[in-house]
């Protein structure tokens, strides 16, 4: 059953130790015990994962009341863990018999544990060491000699596993079981020498290994990249986010002396819950990437020479004013990296609209270069995601479309298979090649690439045949859809795809056959040649199937980049303006700005580097972009910013664009500045800065400010949170996002 | 008259005189520094040390408990693995870098209380007098006492 969003939980009423409270029906009572601040000391119970009741540590004394108000006392402790709330239950948790027992548990545990906590990389933040403090003997009545395992025995590149250490509570073999869903994790052998390990010990290879170094409450699991780096009385932890792709995992950066030294998750049950995937908490450290650009360059005799950032200013806005005034707005252009934060492109696309007057801005990397404002995902009115995270638990079919999952969005695909394996949500996969995701869906569309538009017709044809007349009804436009996709019959879509009328069939049906349906589509659609018509077919299927008003079921288009969300509410488009709002509408904006802006619309990415090509574009401004290598058509960014006259790059790293630079300006690292993010389900997060900038970077929104400030005179913002101010009074719905607002969760920003 | 300056000044001056000769013949309190000095108590706490075990392996494992119990912060460990080709200390963990600014360091001994192998003492080396700042950042190689002698065989 999915998990329904809005569902009020039955309260029942429990007393613990002595006060009487009201909580969920079947809320585990270790977790009830938290609303009174009674301490219960857990080992194998994890929130985000199944209870076992392996470890006994979480032991209090229950009882029931009964009828005649007497309280019925169950002979034994009993593990709080396992043990949901019900009507009239009554828990003790620091009576002489549970201390007593929490005591020889933790004796018990100790026996063979090596207690090598000076070299232990848990030292100091250990769950073991912790509880042992509060509640364990001070000493043990143990002498014997103790057993001795394999330490620091290598299971990946980036786990390292101390079998001594382990206190067998299961976190990671049930984490590789339940959320990862790669059980790749066994307990292998028996009595004292159990071990976790791979089944076969080979590698432990997962792409959410990392995980498993956080939850293990003792030091047995360990990350071989912080291995001895620091001591957590060494670390300054701050709060931030990951920015390696649009889910925005909340994050903690943990930096010694200035310098990054590990990544743990932040939990946000909205986003993260308490994960990370390896790619965001194994990241290189790029504020110390030997290729940083330093300091301001100018390009001088053939080579990038340093200088100061006036120079650099002065250079940039001589050339921009230069050849606009001689060759109209077009002649300069500015392409937008999806990993500057939402001030940065807010600044950005007002540099280029409010100073330079010109609407050549973009920001997209893909093949999809179409216009947004145009009617074609209109569930929710703008071109945004549908739905949430945590809708993916309460719509009953999710449906993957051209996305391989697992690499693009790793959060979405554990939230995904949690569904799935939590709430018998089923899902159904479509892409030109098996897939993670393929192992919990119940059907897979396994595609010739490069054919998804033909299959979605397919679909919706095949759909319109099997949706019940009454849900058709009232369906805008329905004769149209139907003839739109009349010739594309389970034959032609055979032999266009490859999929087989049986397959596509039962795809079908269980489309029809759901009452809501999360629709993810990703990059195959974004690359898509014709993906303009391919988003609109995928709009019609959403409404056809009755959830593009729904709140747990819609069309979700996701982005590929960090920030490729707020860059379209940003308005880093060449004919959209922040807050969604088309050219014709630029009054309000130029009400706040103070200027007029112009009304022509810009060039999109491909046609600004065709434009470079040609020579009409004479000036180019790149920032937080490196579009030689991740531009869809690598050869012709390559071209056109070899030959456009005037190119300008700012950037962390001295990437294969900024080779070709005639300015390059040094940009801060995420972790080296503040700002926001908006990720894939249209929340603004904030990030914090956690180590000092490297060299002259400075944050790009304050470079676009200040060279706004020399052109038009007016007062710059001081500060992101300014900026975001400015953003609210332009696109009210980002009114709630303000900095006040955002707090360590983040906002969702809705429309209207 | 002349009683009066009998009185107030000679016999002061002699009583001053008295006790210096008789201090003259008693044993000193004062030694000859620099050319001499003083032996000091036992448990005195000055000028750290990094021991060694008598195999000459160092007895830090750079585990950082002294820099954590250091009220001024002012000791700085960084650790490495040991490998069986580069061992510095016995198991998995040895000090790479070991540094005690002495400039900051209030002769406390929490460091020694904290250190769970015996590794940093502080001991009776009290002059530390110096010309720059710099010089008082004791390294790793400052502070480890010396290879113990190898015996001919
Ligand atoms: S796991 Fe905890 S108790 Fe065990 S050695 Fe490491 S720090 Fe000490
Ligand atoms: S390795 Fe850690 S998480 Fe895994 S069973 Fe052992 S103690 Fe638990
Ligand atoms: S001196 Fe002792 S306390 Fe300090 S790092 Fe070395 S072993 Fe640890
Ligand atoms: S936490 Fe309850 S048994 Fe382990």
């Amino acid at each position: 059953m999915p998990r329904p969003k809005h569902a009020e939980p039955k309260l029942v009423n429990i007393e613990i130790n002595g006060i009487a409270l009201q909580v969920p029906e079947g809320e585990y009572l270790v977790d009830a015990a938290k609303r009174v601040e009674a301490d219960v000391p857990v080992f194998c119970y994890h929130k985000y994962m199944e209870a076992v009741g392996m470890c006994r540590m979480c032991l209090v004394d229950v009882g029931y009341k009964q009828p005649d108000g007497s309280v019925r006392k169950m002979p034994k402790p009993q593990a709080s863990c396992t043990l949901p709330c019900s009507e009239g239950m009554v828990a003790w948790t620091e009576t002489e018999q549970i201390i007593k027992d929490r005591k020889a548990v933790l004796e018990f545990l100790l026996i063979n544990h090596p207690l090598d906590c000076p070299i232990c990389d848990r030292g100091g933040e250990c769950p073991l060491q912790n509880n042992t403090q509060f509640y364990g003997p001070s000493t043990s009545r143990y002498i014997e000699i103790k057993r001795h395992l394999p330490k620091s025995l290598p299971l990946s590149d980036h786990v390292m596993l101390d079998l001594e250490r382990c206190i067998q509570c299961g976190r990671c073999v049930r984490f590789t079981e339940e959320v990862s869903g790669d059980a790749q994790l066994a307990f292998l052998f028996r009595g004292a020498q159990t071990q976790p390990h791979t089944f076969q010990l080979t590698e432990f290879n997962s792409r959410f290994s990392g995980n498993v170094i956080e939850i293990c409450p003792v030091g047995a699991l360990t990350s071989r990249r912080y291995r001895f780096r620091a001591r957590p009385w060494d670390i300054v932890t701050q709060k931030t986010i990951c920015t390696g792709c649009s889910n925005g995992c909340n994050i903690y950066l943990d930096s010694r002396g200035g310098e990054m030294v590990r990544i743990n998750a932040r939990e946000n049950p909205q986003v993260n819950e308490t994960w990370t995937c390896d790619k965001g908490k194994f990241q290189p450290n790029i504020m110390r990437a030997p290729n940083r650009i330093q300091q301001p360059m100018i390009r001088k005799d053939g080579a990038l020479q340093p200088v100061e950032w006036h120079e650099a200013y002065a250079l940039i806005l001589e050339r921009f004013q230069d050849e606009r005034d001689k060759g109209g707005v077009n002649a300069v252009a500015g392409f937008a990296g999806q990993r500057m934060t939402n001030e940065d492109l807010y600044l950005f696309q007002k540099l280029f609209r409010a100073g330079f007057g010109s609407n050549n801005i973009d920001h997209r990397l893909t093949r999809y270069q179409g216009d947004l404002n145009k009617d074609l995902y209109t569930p929710l009115g703008t071109f945004a995601p549908q739905n949430e995270m945590r809708d993916l638990e309460a719509t009953s079919l999710i449906f993957i479309f051209g996305s391989d999952l697992i690499d693009e969005q790793p959060m979405v695909y554990l939230r995904a298979r949690k569904a799935w394996h939590r709430f018998g949500v089923k899902a159904l996969v479509a892409y030109p090649v098996p897939t993670e995701a393929e192992h919990f869906a119940e059907n897979a569309l396994r595609y010739q690439p490069g054919s998804e538009l033909a299959l979605a017709s397919g679909l919706l044809r095949a759909l319109l045949g099997l949706l019940p007349a009454e849900k058709l009804d009232g369906i805008e436009g329905l004769e149209k859809i139907r003839d739109s996709v009349a010739s594309c019959d389970p034959g032609w879509v055979e032999a266009q795809t490859g999929v087989a009328p049986g397959v596509l069939e039962r795809a079908a049906r269980m489309i029809a056959d759901s009452p809501s349906m999360m629709l993810l589509a990703g990059e195959k659609v974004w690359n898509h040649r014709e993906a303009q018509t391919l988003i609109h077919m995928l709009t019609q299927i959403t409404r056809v199937t009755g959830n593009a008003d729904k709140e747990e079921g819609g069309l979700n288009l996701m982005p590929l980049a960090a920030n490729g969300q707020g860059a379209i509410d940003m308005g880093a488009l060449p004919n959209q303006l922040p807050g969604y709002r088309s050219l014709a509408e630029k009054a309000s904006l130029e009400a706040v700005w103070g200027c007029t802006l112009p009304t022509e619309p810009g060039l999109a990415s491909d046609a600004m580097f065709q434009a470079c090509l040609e020579s009409s574009v004479k000036c180019l401004y790149i920032a937080g972009a490196n579009p030689v290598a991740e531009h869809y058509d690598p050869t012709l960014a390559a071209r056109a910013v070899q030959s456009v006259e005037f190119l300008v790059v700012q950037d962390v790293l001295m990437t294969e664009t900024a080779q070709y630079a005639d300015v390059a300006l040094p940009a801060c690292a995420f972790a080296e500045r503040e700002g926001t993010y908006t990720n894939f389900e249209r929340r603004a997060q904030r990030t914090w800065q956690a180590v000092p900038p490297t060299g002259e970077a400075k944050p790009d929104w304050r470079i676009f400010s200040e060279l706004l400030l020399r052109l038009t005179q007016q007062t710059p913002a001081f500060n992101p949170r300014e900026v975001m101010k400015e953003v609210g009074q332009v696109f009210p719905a980002y009114a709630a996002c303000a900095y006040d607002h955002l707090k360590d969760q983040g906002v969702r920003w809705q429309q209207g | 008259m002349i009683a009066e300056i009998v009185n107030d000044v000679v016999k002061p001056i002699g009583t001053g005189f008295k006790t210096t000769l008789r201090h003259l013949f008693k044993p000193k309190h004062t030694v000859n520094y620099p050319e001499a000095k003083k032996e000091q108590f036992p448990r005195t706490r000055w000028r750290h040390v990094l021991l060694r075990y008598e195999s000459g392996l160092e007895r830090c494992i750079g585990c950082s408990l002294c820099a954590g119990a250091c009220p001024v912060r002012c000791i700085f460990v960084e650790a490495d693995d040991n490998t069986d080709q580069q061992r510095y200390s016995p198991g998995e963990r040895y000090a790479k870098r070991y540094e005690i600014n002495m400039l900051r360091c209030i002769f406390c001994g929490y460091c020694q209380d904290a250190c769970p192998t015996g590794a940093i003492v502080l001991r009776e080396d009290f002059e530390l007098a110096d010309y720059t700042r710099e010089a008082f950042v004791y390294t790793k190689e400052m502070l480890l006492e010396p290879l113990p002698v190898q015996e001919e065989i």
